[in-house]
């Protein structure tokens, strides 16, 4: 059944031959500035990143290869980008990598057959590492799901907050610009998030501390003090009496 | 896992499934009447609760608000303020800062989970300190349906859950809060969503539960991260647990179950490039082929086998069972002991009973619910043996023996090249299945004459992609 094909589409099948594929790549800044590029010639296609048509400019040399793997290791490939374009002083390509950073920038790459108006294949990513040169630009496309850039366990036990202030997690509404983490920030009438803060405080001075277990190994946080010196109750392990306390406001108790 | 102590600048655990912990003990008051004040960080929230918990050796009623205060590790509730209010549930300042001087800050330790308790005297502990273990069913996560609406946020033992809890809370989700994911629904956006394939991750869910001829789960166990980690090393520990493996295709970070599945594409000769095909073998030196599960058993370690079906080993009366062990056997149990009857052949029997009676030394008495029954098989156990380290060791004797030349004259011998895997909260038939199936993929069939399997590259002209591909 004859199949019609999207508009402008005509023109770029007549060029190419029946199954023959281009590259387009729509990419988006932290910044949020667009651009979209192909190998092929000035044309208009339907973009992933805005869903409607735009101008792809002629702007990749090469795609690839890229390197798909189904273990945890990051999957990619390099990108190339002419950098001839412009003017004399100014190249579009060395301009852009001027006035925007890329690094970290949203990549959708596609193999495109437009004969089918469909991709063959549909990467997202994001770019790392770009060498520019007189003549043209390479950037690294990694996959967007880089697992190898995230660790698990990572939130620490710690006297300060560790949420973001304002994050969805800190909670706070307050009228204050920024947070320094610390317990009395969060307590007072501009941050006001007392309830949320994840900080674990200084325990008591030490004459607070009533005959606490006999066999101790760690004792730390004295008070505010860097010296370690124990309540004459305490009964301390030699091998740790003496030791110059942590000053992380921890009392704590060793058990193993 | 035990998640061992730690002390400012340690990392807060994340844990998944069930854990034995005994956590980062924080403050231990004695008072004046000698009971103490004690709290202990277990991880990050949310936690679902406490299945046991031990005070001194002892087995406490974890129910006991005069003693134990569980806090899951939600959001602290903005506007409550910080004085203290709650016996656990929930993430208020905890009833027992009231017991601790004044110069004490309460706080609500948000999105930890923790454990306050107010442990009474005790002339009878093992030693003057205070020691508390508990057995924990730890992370709440998402879980959807193939469509991606969410369906519950609740504790779970499927990996394949695990893995989509760690993947948003990681990288989709990283600011969230427990009452939006608890909310009905759920707190993703439709453009989060967009990047999970949810299907799949239904898919291996539904493998992951299915339930085999032993009553077991096909797939389901726990991990604990007590210190920081690589996030695609927990990736890939779940992926084992669970045989599957992840990929992002068009967007759609993809969960695939690792079994055999209908071909979707067919390659001839006329997709590959010509003269491009290899096959080879030469990995195999090196290859690992004596394969070490270590875990920690979620099933009580055996005090004796229950007596056979026909012998009427296990029987259910009124609410009652009977459980009796074979002869020459003694079970050792005395009243009140908590024990775990495993794998019994009609698996409505399983689970954990207090002994109410000891008729004797090879019959004893628990309440259990259920209907009046008869049954055998398996074996009982204390529920504190659970979470014991073991190991299974699974060998490629056919692969040992190809790479095993001594010289003129001499048979081949058994070389081994070993590989030791965590497998986590685990079962023995669970990690034994596993090693298996790791042994027979990688290295083919365990069978004589040992033929070992190609690795083969193909080029295809898929529109200028090369792709490899291993048979």
């Amino acid at each position: 059944m004859p199949r019609a094909l999207p508009g402008g589409m005509s023109a770029d099948v007549a060029k190419l031959a029946a199954f023959a594929s281009i590259a387009l790549l729509d990419l988006q800044t932290v910044d949020g500035t667009q651009y979209f590029w192909t190998d092929n010639n000035y044309s208009q296609y339907q973009s992933r990143l805005t869903g409607a048509l735009q101008t792809y400019s002629p702007w990749l040399k090469t795609v690839g290869p890229l390197t798909l793997s189904r273990d945890f290791t990051t999957d990619g490939g390099d990108l190339i980008i002419q950098n001839l374009s412009g003017n004399t002083i100014d190249r579009d390509v060395a301009a852009a990598l001027k006035n925007h950073e890329f690094e970290g920038a949203l990549a959708i790459l596609r193999i495109w057959l437009p004969l089918f108006a469909d991709a063959a294949l549909e990467f997202h990513g994001y770019i790392s590492e770009q060498k520019p040169n007189d003549e043209e630009v390479t950037f690294r496309l990694l996959q967007l799901a880089d697992f190898s850039q995230f660790n698990i366990a990572e939130d620490v036990i710690s006297e300060l907050c560790t949420w973001r202030y304002k994050s969805a997690q800190c909670g706070s509404t307050g009228s204050a610009i920024v947070c320094n983490k610390q317990f009395p920030t969060c307590k007072d009438g501009t941050h006001n998030a007392q309830e949320r803060f994840n900080g674990v405080l200084a325990s008591p001075p030490a004459s607070a501390v009533v005959n606490p277990p006999p066999v101790v190994t760690t004792i730390v946080g004295a008070g505010n003090t860097d010296t370690f010196a124990p309540h004459p109750n305490l009964t301390v392990n030699p091998t740790s009496a003496g030791t110059p306390a942590r000053n992380t406001g921890f009392r704590g108790l060793d058990f193993e | 896992m035990q998640i061992g102590q730690a002390l400012s600048g340690a990392s807060l655990p994340v844990a998944y499934g069930p854990v034995r912990a005994r956590g980062n003990n924080l403050i231990n008051q004695q008072l004046a009447d000698n009971s103490r004040v004690a709290l202990y960080i277990l991880g990050e929230g949310v936690w679902d609760g406490i299945d046991r918990l031990w005070i001194n050796g002892k087995l406490a009623n974890a129910a006991d608000t005069t003693l134990v205060h569980f806090h899951n590790g939600f959001d602290g509730t903005l506007g409550a303020g910080l004085a203290p209010s709650s016996n656990g549930g929930d993430q208020l300042v905890d009833n027992f800062w009231s017991l601790l001087p004044a110069n004490f800050q309460p706080l609500t330790f948000s999105r930890k989970a923790y454990l306050m308790v107010h442990a009474p005297a005790d002339p009878q502990a093992p030693s003057n300190t205070l020691d508390v273990i508990g057995d924990y069913r730890t992370a709440r996560v998402r879980i959807f349906d193939a469509t991606g609406a969410q369906t519950a946020f609740q504790y779970s033992l499927n990996p394949a859950w695990q893995i989509l809890d760690l993947v948003l809370r990681q990288m989709l989700q990283r600011e969230w809060t427990a009452a939006g994911a608890a909310a009905g629904g759920g707190d993703l956006s439709a453009a989060q969503k967009a990047r999970i394939n949810f299907q799949s991750f239904k898919t291996c869910a539904d493998i992951c539960d299915t339930v085999l001829a032993s009553g077991a789960k096909t797939f389901e166990g726990g991990v604990a991260y007590p210190s920081m980690a690589g996030l695609p090393q927990a990736l890939n520990q779940l992926a084992m647990l669970s045989q599957t493996y992840l990929l992002e295709q068009s967007g759609q970070i993809t969960l695939l179950p690792d079994e055999a599945r209908a071909s979707t594409f067919v390659m001839t000769s006329a997709h590959i490039t010509a003269g491009s095909f290899e096959a080879s073998k030469s990995q195999l030196r090196g290859a690992q082929n004596r394969f070490i599960g270590t875990f920690n058993d979620l099933q009580a370690q055996k005090n004796a086998d229950i007596d056979t079906v026909g012998n009427v080993g296990l029987s259910r009366t009124a609410n009652v069972v009977t459980v009796k062990v074979p002869a020459g056997q003694v079970h050792g149990f005395l009243a009140n002991d908590n024990v775990d009857i495993v794998n019994p052949t009609d698996a409505s029997f399983a689970g954990t009973i207090t002994v109410a009676t000891v008729i004797d030394a090879r019959t004893f008495t628990g309440a259990q619910t259920g209907a009046n029954a008869t049954s055998g098989g398996g074996y009982v156990g204390t529920t504190v043996s659970r979470f014991a380290q073991r190991t299974k060791v699974i060998d490629h004797e056919a692969h040992q023996l190809a790479v095993g030349q001594r010289g003129l004259a001499l048979t081949p011998t058994y070389k081994r090249v070993p590989v030791s895997i965590d497998f986590g909260n685990n079962t023995m038939e669970r990690v034994e299945r596993i090693l298996n199936f790791i042994k027979v993929r990688n290295l083919g069939a365990d069978t004589t004459p040992y033929i070992a399997p190609f690795t083969a590259t193909i080029q295809a002209s898929a529109y200028r992609w090369t792709r490899s591909a291993t048979c």
